[in-house]
């Protein structure tokens, strides 16, 4: 079954119509990328997904349910979380606390403590300066923080935007070895990037979105190959 | 230095209730970036509240009656202004969230003389007496300086409030989310944490907060009338400016400040300066340290 479905999804901000009609679907334990120019409307989609902005029209379904008039702090508790662009951490709150707030829905402590202590283990930066507020970590340290904050609600699919923005290339390498471990331990993965090939190359099924339509779509793998998205989006011959 | 450590008290203790009214400002503003000019309203609200009540307890009215009596008019007079605040927040403020700033400020003005001018008319526009509900004394500390049990009360109320407050923006969950809120209205709301509610509770603890220091100005100064909220507010607003809009501890600070300067002018240049050093001060941090003692640089937000 389709875990996750957009049906002709518009989404207007004022005079602009950002989302003309998407349609996309994800199947439970894949990598689905959406790439695209600025403003084809990757970001929008992700937050019409999970609340922050809403749809003018069309449909969001989430294991068979409209997410329609779900409002966007209960559709965490639905199982979707969301990595939003620009990392967004607290930067007035510790790296713990951060984490804390990840987990906000959650009353079982000890499995808390539990998933704590494994993510320290995979990211020890983090516990290194878990008492430090999160402003003063470096932009890495951030994503990395970000990452770790949405897995805090054990989702069943995670959103990520632009995870890669703005990290030296040994950074994006890195952030792109968590995402499919993140995959491998059976979570869903919308990721948007605008760092196509290597996004192409991690994801299962890709979807190219140009002003705010989806232009094409296929197997991720077969993406990387066309010579339509190889000339516009990978810069020519790769 | 005995006027000056006499000021300094007087000082503190009135700051004491500047830095209560000064935290409703800058929790609220932090949160919503709104300025609440009604927030000096629910202070006078607050302190006919204590006044009704300790009416309707009997409280104030034996003499040498156990100081205690009066915590239950604290409280209840807290109770009342949360209420009022959640339904400003909700019924004022909430309808105009989403549009400019300018509305939401009007807005306030509007509450603001809204409840001025209910005051007036359900309690009377003559100034009531504020009922002894704790038997006055004076404490003579070493040097001649002379405080009132009522000062000592003051001071020791508003700690105890600020360090509970503290505490739980610290430590507790819907604290930290309150934290969070501020920083990012829409990443706080990803994290699963209602937003809607977490504004709510913040304008509920504002508002009990500005009810006890409604309270405390019962005691030291019994005089209150329904405009009486106006000017305090206005130095509390400064007060919180000063010590950096959006900060905790700064409104903290700034209120001691503010009621520490009032009083030194007060002792030291002429009492018809008093309200004027509130302006003062108001625009050399704006010349000088527009973000305040304690105020984050945060570039405004689109």
């Amino acid at each position: 079954m389709k875990l996750l479905e957009l049906e002709d999804l518009h989404v207007r901000y004022g005079a602009v119509h950002a989302l003309k009609g998407i349609s996309l679907s994800v199947e439970e334990g894949e990598i689905a990328t959406l790439v695209g120019a600025n403003g084809a409307g990757k970001s929008t989609t992700l937050r019409a997904i999970s609340g922050l902005v809403r749809p003018s029209g069309g449909r969001i379904r989430f294991r068979g349910a409209s997410l329609g008039a779900v409002r966007a702090h209960e559709i965490v508790r639905l199982g979707i979380s969301h990595v939003p662009e620009g990392r967004i951490v607290f930067a007035n709150l510790t790296v713990l606390e951060n984490l804390e707030m990840g987990a906000y829905l959650r009353r079982d402590r000890g499995g808390v403590g539990a998933d704590l202590k494994r993510l320290f283990q995979r990211f020890p930066r983090l516990e290194e300066r878990r008492r430090q507020s999160a402003g003063t970590l470096s932009g890495g340290e951030q994503q990395m923080l970000a990452i770790g904050r949405a897995l805090m609600a054990r989702p069943t699919v995670l959103l990520m935007d632009e995870p890669s923005l703005g990290l030296a290339p040994i950074l994006v390498r890195e952030i792109f070895s968590v995402i499919r471990e993140i995959r491998s331990q059976g979570t869903t993965i919308v990721l948007v990037e605008q760092n196509a090939r290597m996004a192409l190359a991690t994801a299962d099924v890709g979807y190219v979105l140009e002003t705010g339509m989806v232009r094409m779509s296929d197997r991720a793998r077969a993406l990387l190959e066309s010579p339509f998205v190889q000339a516009a989006y990978l810069g020519g011959a790769g | 230095m005995q006027e000056f450590f006499q000021q300094l008290a007087n000082g503190v203790a009135w700051g004491s209730i500047y830095a209560l009214i000064a935290l409703g400002y800058t929790m609220v503003y932090g949160i919503l970036r709104l300025i609440n000019f009604a927030h000096g309203d629910v202070y006078m609200v607050g302190a006919f509240a204590a006044y009704y009540l300790a009416g309707a307890l009997g409280v104030g009215t034996v003499r040498d009656a156990s100081p205690l009596l009066a915590v239950p008019v604290l409280l209840g007079a807290m109770l009342i202004c949360a209420l009022l605040g959640v339904l400003i927040e909700l019924f004022a403020y909430r309808p105009v969230r989403r549009s400019s700033r300018l509305t939401a400020l009007i807005t306030a003005i509007g509450v603001s003389l809204f409840l001025e001018n209910a005051g007036i008319r359900l309690f009377g526009a003559d100034p009531k007496f504020f009922p002894q509900v704790i038997t006055p004394r004076t404490i003579t500390l070493g040097e001649g300086v002379m405080v009132t049990n009522h000062q000592i009360t003051v001071v020791l109320v508003s700690v105890l409030l600020m360090v509970g407050l503290t505490l739980f923006v610290q430590r507790t969950r819907t604290g930290k989310a309150m934290r969070a809120v501020s920083f990012h209205r829409d990443a706080a709301s990803l994290m699963g944490i209602p937003v809607d509610r977490i504004i709510t509770i913040t304008f509920a603890i504002g508002s009990a907060l500005a009810a006890a220091a409604g309270f405390l100005v019962g005691l030291t100064n019994p005089k209150i009338e329904p405009l009486m909220g106006i000017m305090p507010g206005i130095k509390a607003f400064v007060a919180a400016v000063l010590g950096g809009i959006g900060s905790i501890p700064g409104a903290m600070i700034g209120g001691l400040l503010m009621g520490v300067s009032e009083y030194l002018v007060v002792g030291y240049i002429s009492s018809t300066y008093r309200d004027a050093i509130a302006f003062v001060i108001l625009i050399l941090v704006l010349l000088v340290k527009p973000t305040g003692l304690l105020g984050r640089n945060v570039a405004e937000k689109v």
